[in-house]
C-alpha cells in the first residue's frame, strides 16, 4: 500500500462501501419482488375461483326458478320461453363452473366433480319433470309435472347448493392462510435487511478506520515527530520514508533536504568564527602603532587649542609658530592661513559695520520723516473729506433750491396759463361789448331814421297847413314842433351814434390790447416753460454733481484709508529702522572686541564730512509750504524760504 | 307860364310861405303850394335813354312818377342819392315830377318885399329856372321856379340848346 496515493485509499474504502450498500438493495428488491408475486397468484386464481363459484350457485338458482315457471306455466309460449330460459342458465353454470376449475389450483377436481354433478342433476334427475312441464298447458298436466318435479328434481338441489357453498369456504380459507405466509415472509425480509445492513456498516467503518490509521495516521505522526526534532536542532535523525511513492514520501524527501540546509549553516557558522579570532589578532597589532601616534597628535591638539583659545579671545594676531609633525604640518599651515583670513575678513567687517551703522541711522531719519509726512497727509486728507462734506451739502441745497425753483415756476407757469384764459374771457367780454355798441347803433340809426321820418312827416304837415291857409295856422305851429322834436331827436341820436363810434373805437384798442396782454402772457408762461426745463437741468446737474461728489468722497476716504495704513506702516518701518540702527551698533560693538591688529581707517572714508541733502526733507519742506499754503497763508513766509530752495517742489514729490 | 307868373304875382302882394331845400351846402327854396308832398328817397328804377338828370321812376301810391335830380336839372355839382335824400313832389299844372334834393330845411315864411330879382349874367336858362332870391340869416335862398323846371317843357324848349 505504500506506493498507493491518499485519494485512492480513500477510492478504495469508498468502493467497499458502496457494494455493501448494492448488496443489501439486491437482496430486499429480491424479497418484495417474491412477496409481490405471491399476492398477485391469489388475485388470478383463488380468488378468481371463489368469484366464479358464488356465480354459479346464483345460476343454479336461476336455474331452479326457471324451472318453476316453466311447471306452472299453461301456455306453449310461456313454456318454450321458460325452457330457454333453462337451456340459458344451464349454460351458464357449466361455463362459469369451468372457469373456477381452471383459476383454483388447489381445488380444481373438486370443483370439475361439483359440476359435473350439477350437470347430472339437471340432466338426469330432473329431465323428465322438464319435459313434463314443457309439455304441460292444462291442470293435469301440470300436476303431474309438478308431481314428477317434486319426486325426482327438487330434492337435488339443496345438497349440491350445499357443496358449491362449502366449497367457495375452502377456497376463501385457502386464501386467507396464503396472505398469512406472505405477511410473516416480509415481516422476515425486513428484519433481516435491517440485521444485515447495520452488522455490515459497523464492518465496513471499523476496517476503514483501521485502514486509515495504518495506511496515513501513522506515517504522518513518525513523520511529525521527525520534524519535531530537527526544528529543536537534532540534526542527526534519520528521515524514513523517503522512498515512499505517495504523498507522504514527498513531504519525507522536502524534510529531508531541510535537515541538509540545517547541516550547510552549521558547518558555515564554524567557518565564520575562526575569521574572527584571525581578526581580532590583527588588530592588538595595530593598536601599538596608534598609541605613539596619539603622542604627536596630542602635540598638535595642544597647539591649536592654545590658537582656538586666543581665537576665542578674540585676538586674531596669533600664529602657531612651532612646527608639528610632518603629517599635521599642513593642518597647522592651515590654522595660521585660517587665521590672516580670518584677520582680515574681520577687518572689512569692522569697515563696513561703521557704513552699515551710518546707513541706519539715516534710514531711521528718513523713517521718522516719512511718518511726519504720512500723518501731515492724513490730515488734509481729512480736510478735504471735510470740505468735500461741504460741497456735497451745498450742491444738495442747490439742488433742492432747484426743485423748489421748478415748483414755483410750475405755479408761474399755471398762474400765466390762468392770466391768458383771463384775457381771452376779456377779449370775449369786449367782443360783446363791440357787439352791443353795433346792435346800439343800429337802433340809433333806427331812432335816426324814425326822427327822419317825424321829420317828414312834419313837413308834409307843414306844406298841408300852409296849403290850408289861415285855417292850418294851429296845425302849422304843432307841425313845427313836431319837427323841432324829430330835430332834436335826429341830433341826440346822431351824437350818441358818435359817443357809440367812439366806444366801439375804444374797445377795438381794449380787445387789440387784452390780446397783445394775452400773447404777452402766451409768451411768459413759454418762457417760464424754458425756465422750468433749465431750472430742472440744473436741479439734475447738481444731483449728478452730488453723485459725482459722492463718489470723489469715497475716493477720499479710501485715500484716508490707505494713508492711514501707509502711516501705520510708516509706523513698523521706523520701529524697524529704529531696531535696525540698534542691532548696527550692536554688531559694530561686537565686531570691535575683536583684536585685528593696525585697524586702517576704513569706516571713516564712505562716510561724507557733509551729508548729502536728503531729497526726503526737501520734498517734506515742499509738501509743509504746499499744505501751509493750501490751508491759510499764516506761516506761509516761514515755509516759503526752504520751498524755494527745491527747483520744484512737485517734481521730487 | 302866365299862370306862374299871376301866382307870384298873388304871392307878392302878401306874405307867402316858401319850402327851403339843400342840394350840398346850398339852400333853394320852393312854392309852398306847389308842393304835393315830401317823403324820403327810394330807389328808383331807370328809364331808357333818359336825359341824365332824370334818375328813373317810382311808384307812388300807384301812379308812376318821374324823378328828377335837381342839381343835376340846375347844372350843380351832384351826388348820388343816399337815404337821407328827400323827394319833393311838386305838380306844375296837372303834372308831376318828384325833385330829389339833399334835405329839407324848414318852411318859410316871407313877404313879397323880401323876393330880389337873379342879377342879370345874360342867361336866359338861369333866368327862367331862378324865380328870385332871398337873404335869410346872412345867407342866400334861391327860389326855383316850378313850372321851368318840369322835364317836359324843357323837351320840347330850344332852350336846352
Amino acid at each position: 500500500m505504500k506506493n498507493i496515493s491518499i485519494n485512492a485509499k480513500f477510492l478504495v474504502l469508498m468502493a467497499c462501501l458502496g457494494v455493501f450498500t448494492i448488496a443489501i438493495a439486491a437482496y430486499s428488491t429480491g424479497q418484495m419482488r417474491a412477496v409481490g408475486q405471491g399476492y398477485s397468484g391469489f388475485n388470478e386464481h383463488e380468488s378468481a375461483a371463489a368469484l366464479n363459484l358464488a356465480r354459479a350457485k346464483s345460476a343454479l338458482e336461476t336455474l331452479r326458478g326457471s324451472i318453476a315457471n316453466l311447471l306452472i306455466a299453461r301456455t306453449d309460449a310461456d313454456n318454450r320461453h321458460y325452457s330457454q330460459q333453462i337451456d340459458g342458465a344451464r349454460k351458464d353454470f357449466d361455463d362459469l363452473m369451468s372457469k373456477a376449475a381452471q383459476a383454483s389450483v388447489g381445488n380444481a377436481a373438486d370443483i370439475d366433480d361439483l359440476r359435473r354433478a350439477g350437470l347430472q342433476t339437471l340432466n338426469v334427475s330432473c329431465a323428465q319433470a322438464i319435459k313434463e312441464g314443457a309439455a304441460a298447458t292444462n291442470d293435469s298436466t301440470i300436476l303431474a309435472s309438478q308431481a314428477t318435479y317434486l319426486r325426482d328434481c327438487a330434492p337435488q338441489f339443496p345438497p349440491l347448493e350445499e357443496r358449491v357453498v362449502k366449497q367457495v369456504n375452502d377456497l376463501v380459507a385457502n386464501t386467507s392462510r396464503g396472505a398469512e405466509d406472505l405477511k410473516k415472509k416480509t415481516e422476515f425480509t425486513v428484519l433481516t435487511t435491517f440485521v444485515v445492513a447495520f452488522v455490515g456498516l459497523a464492518v465496513l467503518f471499523g476496517g476503514g478506520l483501521a485502514a486509515v490509521r495504518t495506511w496515513i495516521v501513522s506515517p504522518l505522526k513518525g513523520l511529525s515527530s521527525v520534524m519535531e526534532r530537527l526544528a529543536h536542532g537534532e540534526l542527526n535523525t534519520a528521515v524514513n520514508g523517503g522512498d515512499r511513492r505517495d504523498e507522504i514520501g514527498g513531504m519525507s524527501r522536502a524534510v529531508q533536504v531541510f535537515k541538509d540546509a540545517g547541516l550547510e549553516k552549521v558547518r558555515l557558522e564554524a567557518e565564520a568564527k575562526s575569521l574572527q579570532e584571525k581578526a581580532e589578532m590583527e588588530r592588538a597589532r595595530s593598536d601599538a602603532a596608534r598609541a605613539q601616534a596619539a603622542e604627536h597628535l596630542a602635540t598638535v591638539v595642544d597647539s591649536l587649542a592654545e590658537g582656538l583659545s586666543k581665537l576665542s579671545t578674540g585676538d586674531l594676531t596669533y600664529r602657531v609658530a612651532s612646527p608639528f609633525a610632518a603629517e599635521y604640518e599642513k593642518l597647522r599651515e592651515d590654522f595660521n592661513a585660517a587665521m590672516s583670513q580670518l584677520q582680515a575678513t574681520m577687518k572689512t567687517v569692522l569697515g563696513r559695520t561703521d557704513g552699515l551703522r551710518s546707513g541706519s541711522h539715516e534710514i531711521t531719519q528718513a523713517s521718522e520723516d516719512l511718518s511726519r509726512r504720512t500723518e501731515q497727509q492724513a490730515a488734509s486728507l481729512e480736510e478735504t473729506a471735510a470740505a468735500l462734506d461741504e460741497i456735497t451739502a451745498t450742491v444738495k441745497k442747490t439742488a433742492e433750491g432747484a426743485v423748489e425753483a421748478s415748483k414755483v415756476v410750475a405755479t408761474a407757469k399755471d398762474d400765466a396759463e390762468t392770466s391768458g384764459n383771463v384775457v381771452r374771457e376779456a377779449v370775449n367780454a369786449m367782443t360783446r361789448i363791440e357787439e352791443s355798441s353795433r346792435k346800439i347803433s343800429q337802433i340809433i340809426g333806427v331812432i335816426d331814421e324814425i326822427a327822419f321820418q317825424t321829420n317828414l312827416l312834419a313837413l308834409n304837415a307843414g306844406v298841408e297847413a300852409a296849403r290850408a291857409g289861415d285855417a292850418g295856422r294851429g296845425f302849422a305851429v304843432v307841425a313845427s314842433e313836431v319837427r323841432a322834436l324829430a330835430q332834436r331827436s335826429a341830433e341826440a341820436a346822431k351824437e350818441i351814434k358818435a359817443l357809440i363810434s367812439a366806444s366801439s373805437d375804444q374797445v377795438s384798442q381794449g380787445v387789440e390790447l387784452v390780446g397783445e396782454t394775452g400773447r404777452a402772457l402766451d409768451r411768459i408762461a413759454g418762457q417760464v416753460s424754458q425756465i422750468n426745463g433749465v431750472v430742472t437741468e440744473i436741479a439734475a446737474s447738481a444731483q449728478e454733481q452730488a453723485t459725482g461728489l459722492h463718489q470723489v468722497n469715497t475716493a477720499v476716504n479710501q485715500m484716508d484709508q490707505v494713508t492711514q495704513q501707509n502711516a501705520a506702516m510708516v509706523e513698523e518701518a521706523t520701529a524697524a529702522a529704529s531696531n535696525l540702527r540698534e542691532e548696527a551698533d550692536g554688531l559694530a560693538e561686537l565686531v570691535g572686541q575683536f583684536r585685528v591688529g593696525d585697524v586702517r581707517p576704513m569706516a571713516a572714508a564712505p562716510r561724507p564730512a557733509s551729508p548729502k541733502p536728503n531729497p526726503v526733507h526737501a520734498a517734506q519742506v515742499k509738501i509743509a509750504s504746499y499744505v501751509s499754503g493750501g490751508r491759510g497763508r499764516s506761516n506761509a513766509p516761514a515755509t516759503a524760504a526752504a520751498a524755494s530752495a527745491a527747483p520744484d517742489p512737485w517734481e521730487e514729490f | 307860364m302866365a299862370r306862374q307868373l299871376n301866382a307870384t304875382a298873388e304871392i307878392a302882394g302878401k306874405a307867402a310861405e316858401l319850402l327851403s331845400v339843400k342840394i350840398g351846402d346850398q339852400d333853394f327854396a320852393i312854392d309852398i303850394m306847389s308842393v304835393r308832398e315830401i317823403r324820403g328817397w327810394i330807389t328808383s328804377t331807370p328809364l331808357p335813354h333818359a336825359p341824365l338828370h332824370i334818375k328813373g321812376m317810382i311808384n307812388l301810391r300807384g301812379v308812376v312818377l318821374a324823378i328828377v335830380d335837381l342839381a343835376e336839372r340846375l347844372g350843380l355839382p351832384t351826388r348820388e342819392p343816399d337815404p337821407s335824400s328827400v323827394v319833393v313832389v311838386v305838380e306844375a299844372g296837372a303834372r308831376a315830377v318828384g325833385l330829389v334834393v339833399d334835405g329839407v330845411s324848414d318852411v318859410i315864411t316871407i313877404s313879397e318885399d323880401m323876393i330880389q330879382p337873379a342879377p342879370e349874367i345874360g342867361s336866359q336858362t338861369t333866368s327862367r329856372c331862378v324865380e328870385g332870391l332871398l337873404t335869410l340869416e346872412g345867407r342866400i335862398v334861391t327860389i326855383i321856379n316850378i313850372a321851368a323846371i318840369m322835364p317836359t317843357e324843357f323837351e320840347f324848349t330850344p332852350l336846352a340848346a
